[in-house]
């Protein structure tokens, strides 16, 4: 599975959990649209650590790289990460 | 990118450069309406976001505790957790199980209504009490709070909360505003947050504090990018 549907059904999952039903496209910011909160914040740096095996370094710790899917994306390519499946 | 606001009618040529860095000159430059107008626009920007103060303290508490081994599965106490972020915060990072110490009913409730079903994922029991009176038979790795002894004149009291169910090598965590010029300005602009006594602290003066009752410091940090600046100190007990 490719990292976009990845953490598509991700935040998908967590937003069932929520019992939001709520349909987003890939460049929607998620945080302003409210669509999910900051316990999903914390989930989310915690689930791209362990998933990509990758340290989240504070530099990279902005709303900006986790904002929408393309941007998270964006930013596990920027982290040398193989987005494709 | 941000362009800062110029002023309607103070032009160029009547700029005083001598005393730009001086004498605070606004009465030349603002009428009493461009303040009440100034006023909810910096109030806007500076607005609590759950999702940039969970990054900021994700930024913060990574830094903290890198150098520290924080035991696997801990078990973690949150004093006046209202809705417990430092634990959840905790859990998601490093697993184990929380106690949430809260006297406050709508605390408990804001906590439930904080999307419950992900909290349910994880192991919290939530306790309405008085942080100086409850009891428990269990100990903790990590024993902390978030915005909770800046509202105590007298912090003996409250850090002896935190020291009293701790186990001897478990580590104190210790979240307060931070006595910044932001901070002050932040809850000068949100006079409806600003429910009693409540101190900002500098880290000299939180190791102080610390130090006076017994907590050896591992290290104070500052945090960096919210609406309002926080420090985190680590603690253990003085041996």
């Amino acid at each position: 599975m490719s990292a976009r549907k990845e953490i598509r059904r991700f935040i998908e999952d967590s937003l069932k959990k929520m019992r939001k039903e709520v349909t987003f496209s890939d460049s929607d910011n998620i945080f302003e649209q409210k669509i999910v909160n900051s316990l999903f914040s914390m989930r989310l740096i915690n689930f791209l650590e362990k998933t990509y095996h990758i340290t989240i370094e504070e530099s990279d710790l902005i709303e900006k790289n986790f904002s929408s899917i393309d941007n998270i994306i964006s930013f596990l390519t920027r982290k040398n990460i193989s987005t494709q499946p | 990118m941000h362009i800062t606001k110029t002023s309607k009618s103070f032009t160029n040529d009547q700029f005083n450069w001598s005393e730009y860095f001086s004498e605070n000159r606004h009465s030349y430059v603002l009428t009493n309406d461009d303040i009440i107008e100034m006023i909810p626009r910096v109030r806007s920007y500076l607005t609590e976001s759950p999702n940039l103060m969970a990054l900021i303290l994700t930024k913060l508490l990574k830094r903290l505790l890198k150098n520290y081994s924080i035991p696997e599965n801990p078990n973690i106490l949150e004093l006046g957790a209202g809705t417990g972020t430092l634990t959840r915060w905790l859990i998601t990072r490093y697993g184990g199980k929380g106690m949430l110490v809260d006297n406050n009913e709508n605390s408990y409730q804001a906590y439930k209504n904080t999307n419950h079903e992900l909290i349910d994922d994880m192991d919290i029991f939530y306790t309405i009490n008085d942080i100086f009176s409850f009891e428990t038979h269990n100990t903790f790795d990590i024993v902390g709070s978030f915005g909770l002894i800046e509202h105590f004149k007298d912090k003996t009291e409250v850090l002896n909360a935190h020291k009293k169910f701790l186990k001897k090598d478990g580590i104190i965590l210790l979240l307060v505003p931070c006595d910044t010029f932001l901070s002050r300005v932040y809850w000068d602009l949100h006079p409806e947050l600003n429910h009693g006594y409540r101190e900002l602290l500098t880290a000299e003066e939180l190791s102080e504090i610390a130090a006076q009752n017994n907590l050896k410091k591992i290290d104070v940090l500052k945090s960096d990018g919210y609406v309002y600046d926080f420090l985190a100190g680590l603690f253990t007990l003085a041996s």
